[in-house]
């Protein structure tokens, strides 16, 4: 995920990486990494990242902020839960994977290159 | 994908839905031609930030990932092969290449008809998977779906962020300070070929309809590429036979 500030909304943060927030700490499937403490509404986004294990990538001193992915399993997926994928059509309107929820999807990509 | 489109309507009635997704850090500049020109009536996608990578282990196009009524995967990113005619009909584009088609691209278009593919499989699995669900031999076990996943250690997952950094940086007019992270990203995830096209793609090789499928150094001032490698050197370095992981049921 790109943040311009490391103060980051909490359920932006949960969404972006799909991990979310419990009292054992940030979940994913049946992973749970242990925190030291709960985030508030709002986290230093590079702060929790690298408690979590996740690799933060910089420019600028910071004016862009860049998070990467779990490694904890050394798969791609942690879980074979689909994640909450938010996408944009070339309207610029965005569409959520899970709407289709109770349909067999095939998810396809490409590119024009 | 105007063959995967008829494979939609002809399977929709079942239950079954297709999502195209591009992937490029253009966004509508670059897919919307390809988009308006099939006027799809399934969801069709941009992805400038490439979030198919990082959340699905996508590493090539195309590419599927197929997920059940509840929301679970059953079957992780692997090559997604078009149907089989329609693969038949692209093994002879030669009566096609136009006369003035540079060398690059019949070398191109050379090796591209080496890459194997086994449509004829994954699309017999497709249509048993939408006829039977779980209980088809092709939906994989939560368990299964994980193992099979790309590998990520601490430096693949680390090339994601230099990746992601990269896009924002193109996005934001930084093109040479994307370069830099757009090369990070290529060290730590080799298995990529979509980071490595993605960036190959930004670069001017050529002019005119051919620029972005230049993938590699000009022929006026090869020196200038920011990469270590191109299309045609990669594909030829592995073998094109290899360019695609071979389909496993």
């Amino acid at each position: 995920m790109i943040l311009r500030d490391a103060k980051s909304d909490t359920a932006k943060f949960e969404q972006e990486t799909g991990w979310t927030f419990k009292p054992e700490g940030a979940c994913k499937g049946e992973v749970c990494i242990p925190l030291a403490q709960p985030p508030g509404e709002t986290i230093d986004a590079i702060e929790v990242a690298e408690a979590m294990g996740l690799p933060v990538v910089t420019h600028a001193g910071g004016e862009l902020i860049a998070i990467g992915p779990e490694s904890v399993g050394a798969h791609a997926l942690t879980t074979a839960e689909a994640p909450d994928i938010r996408l944009p059509d070339i309207d610029g309107n965005e569409f959520a994977l899970r709407s289709l929820l109770g349909q067999k999807i095939l998810v396809y990509a490409w590119a024009p290159y | 994908m105007p063959v995967w489109q008829a494979l939609r309507e002809e399977l929709h009635p079942s239950g079954f839905e297709l999502v195209t997704v591009g992937l490029d850090s253009l966004g509508a500049e670059g897919c919307r031609h390809f988009i308006e020109a099939a006027a799809p009536t399934h969801p069709a996608l941009l992805d400038q930030y490439h979030v198919l990578a990082r959340t699905l282990g996508v590493i090539n196009i195309p590419s599927s990932v197929w997920i059940d009524e509840q929301g679970m995967i059953v079957r992780p990113a692997e090559a997604a092969p078009a149907p089989p005619v329609a693969a038949a009909g692209e093994t002879t584009p030669e009566r096609q290449l136009p006369a003035d088609m540079p060398q690059r691209f019949i070398e191109m278009t050379g090796e591209a008809m080496k890459i194997s593919s086994q449509g004829e499989a994954y699309h017999a699995a497709l249509k048993d998977w939408v006829a039977k669900g779980a209980d088809s031999e092709f939906a994989l076990s939560p368990e299964e779906v994980i193992a099979r996943s790309r590998p990520r250690s601490a430096d693949v997952a680390l090339g994601h962020a230099h990746f992601e950094l990269a896009i924002a940086l193109e996005l934001d007019g930084h093109h040479e300070s994307a370069i830099e992270h757009f090369r990070e990203a290529h060290q730590l995830v080799p298995d990529s070929w979509t980071f490595r096209r993605q960036a190959w793609s930004l670069e001017p090789g050529a002019t005119g309809p051919f620029a972005r499928f230049w993938q590699g150094p000009s022929e006026d001032d090869p020196a200038a590429w920011p990469y270590e490698g191109d299309w045609l050197a990669d594909v030829k370095k592995i073998g094109a036979e290899n360019y695609s992981e071979p389909w496993r049921p």
